[in-house]
């Protein structure tokens, strides 16, 4: 091969490299952040129907607290009608629905921050699957099983979308601009299914991971720091409690959408 | 001290206190830092397609886009987070805004005008960008995109030297044969925007998917490029919250009255003057109470205020709730058409007698509800 060529394709195979190891954990970042989106994108209603019944509670209890105090006072009929109204209308149904959007919003935002800002910053160990068994049969705590379950779940979750927003935009750009709609779809299949391995390689597979590096290291370390074994045991629990389950929703959401691999099968 | 040593002092320390010891097996070291990777083009490729995605589709990526705007010193659109969040049948926020809207809004305007309802109407005014358009038949300047979909379906279309109009007549003739072609007029009218080929792939992967409705547009609309949704969002959103809106019916039998209209009034609880956001309808206790038109039940509940209350989504941004049931049988997620039974009449909530208190939204602003009796 000619020297010159040989200098440029190590010069562009360098900055590819010196570019991948900026933007690949952003990548890795990205497909978490979308899969946890999946599953946020239906909490909000469980959480007005969660906000809903909270305030049933508060405006019981503030109706009763109400007429005690005003009846020792010996307020009226009327006060106390007007006082317990104020109070019970204080979130109307407005309200509610417009905070149910936004807690799941915060839940998202909280939910990114536990799981993919972490794997962002951290140096994975090259722990062996083995050992990650063995510490788990002898020392079993709730961030070694949830934290690389819920990394497992968002991302394959945000796998499926990302090929699935491959494939709406190979099919678009082949139909639009390489006028070649007669075999776009089977072409924008293909692209989307590679892009689905492609993603699950390099970037899932790093996910999966550090995620377990870091449960591993954070185990290890409350272990030497922590002297009592349930609050060691217990450390995790908002990733267990909360970002697990938008994990898994995120999937259940995005697998009914992953409409290539039922095509690829005559569905 | 060698590693070997602290790790035996630290077991020891470990036992005295009484945890437990995670035994390492016999000889191992701690695990190696992984190495760093020589990132190639696959790479690349897939965190490039991933961080499309994210910014496309989440509020992180929504967030990164106007951090970066800030930062560049350009503006760059985006939507408000909270338009991420898409409730089951709900539009997409933004074009059902411009047709509430606070003075002129689209569909302020739609109704001064006196456009006819009809889907014909209706598409032609919001293509034609609100301008005048006349009852009975007329002409109507339309982008010059949507007549490309005309030849297709067996629609004479203007000649491209020709000035950009079309009798009123043709356009819903296309829209006609589209809607023989999909079974459902929102495809149909996405068609005429966006063009035959993307609305056949994207009505095509909705149904894969199995969609319950692949014909209506939030089915199939995360199946379309970026910039055709943009394109077909305001068309498909407008026309359709134009045709919603007139489509609805009075919740209960006429004959009973509104007996405290919408707007500001002296509430008869809290004896000051406050925006009543709905029309209550003076019912007897029990008497059936209807959907105002189709939609989806999305909350079926009860609370202090407004009792047992149901709120159905129409879609489009448009929105219904009834309040001070008795009793209904409405669950979330089901769905109604017109004029299904929603649940009866009471007096449950804080309330002075039994009546029904309906309210009608466009895109989460309260309107009238006695303007689509």
């Amino acid at each position: 091969m000619k020297r010159w060529l040989r200098g440029a394709l190590k010069t562009s195979a360098e900055a590819i490299a010196a570019l991948g190891g900026a933007v690949v954990p952003l990548g890795v970042f990205a497909v978490l952040v979308v899969g946890v989106h999946a599953g946020t994108d239906r909490v909000d209603d469980y959480v007005f129907s969660f906000l809903n019944a909270v305030d049933i509670l508060v405006d019981s209890a503030a109706a009763v607290v109400v007429e005690t105090l005003l009846g020792w006072r010996r307020g009226s009929a009327e006060q106390i009608a007007r006082l317990t109204f104020a109070i019970q209308d204080f979130v109307d149904l407005d309200a509610k629905h417009r905070l149910s959007r936004f807690l799941a919003l915060a839940i998202e935002i909280v939910s990114d921050i536990a799981l993919a800002v972490p794997l962002f910053v951290h140096r994975a160990r090259a722990y062996s699957l083995s050992t990650v068994w063995y510490q788990l049969m002898t020392d079993p705590t709730v961030l070694r099983v949830a934290g690389p379950l819920a990394v497992f779940f968002a991302g394959a979750a945000g796998t499926l979308l990302v090929a699935q927003e491959v494939q709406v935009g190979v099919h678009g750009w082949l139909v639009q601009y390489a006028r070649y709609a007669p075999s776009a779809e089977a072409a924008a299949r293909t692209v989307a299914i590679l892009a689905a391995l492609l993603v699950a390689w390099r970037l899932g597979v790093i996910a999966v991971r550090r995620s377990v590096s870091l449960a591993e290291e954070r185990a290890q370390r409350d272990h030497r720091m922590m002297s009592r074994t349930s609050k060691r045991r217990s450390r995790g629990l908002f990733i267990a409690v909360v970002v697990l389950p938008v994990s898994v929703l995120g999937l259940f959401e995005a697998v009914p959408r992953w409409s290539v691999v039922k095509a690829l099968f005559g569905g | 001290m060698s590693t070997r040593e602290v790790e035996r002092l630290e077991d020891l320390m470990a036992e005295a206190r009484g945890t437990a010891i995670t035994r390492r097996l016999p000889g191992m070291q701690k695990p190696r830092l992984l190495g760093r990777r020589r990132w190639g083009a696959l790479d690349l490729l897939a965190a490039s397609a991933a961080m499309y995605a994210m910014i496309v589709h989440t509020p992180v990526g929504g967030m990164l886009v106007h951090a970066l705007s800030e930062l560049l010193g350009k503006e760059i659109r985006t939507k408000p987070l909270i338009a991420y969040f898409q409730t089951p049948g709900a539009p997409v926020a933004g074009p059902a805004r411009k047709l509430s809207g606070k003075g002129a809004g689209r569909l302020a305007m739609a109704r001064k005008l006196g456009v006819d309802p009809t889907l014909g109407h209706a598409v032609a005014f919001v293509m034609a960008d609100g301008q005048q358009v006349p009852k009975g038949e007329f002409d109507v300047r339309l982008p010059r995109s949507v007549f490309a979909t005309f030849p297709a379906v067996g629609v004479k279309a203007p000649a491209p030297t020709a000035p950009a109009i079309v009798r009123q007549r043709r356009l819903l003739e296309a829209i006609k044969q589209l809607e023989d072609r999909y079974g459902h007029s929102e495809a149909a009218v996405a068609a005429t925007v966006v063009g035959l080929t993307h609305v056949d792939y994207a009505v095509g992967r909705a149904k894969a998917a199995a969609a319950k409705d692949p014909g209506a547009y939030q089915a199939f609309r995360a199946y379309l490029p970026p910039e055709m949704r943009g394109e077909a969002d305001p068309i498909v959103n407008g026309t359709f919250a134009i045709v919603t809106i007139h489509s609805m019916r009075w919740p209960v039998d006429r004959k009973y009255s509104v007996s405290s209209p919408f707007g500001m009034r002296h509430h008869p609880v809290l004896r000051r003057r406050r925006m009543h956001r709905g029309a209550d309808i003076a019912v007897p206790r029990g008497t059936p109470v209807y959907a105002a038109t189709s939609g989806v039940v999305l909350h079926a509940g009860r609370d202090a205020v407004n009792g047992k209350f149901v709120k159905v989504d129409h879609g489009f941004g448009i929105s219904t709730v009834y309040c001070h049931l008795s009793k209904t049988g409405a669950k979330p997620g089901a769905r109604l058409e017109h004029g299904d039974l929603v649940g009866h009449s009471g007096s449950s909530g804080r309330v002075t007698g039994p009546h029904l208190h309906y309210e009608i939204k466009i895109d989460g602003e309260p309107v009238n509800p006695e303007q689509f009796r």
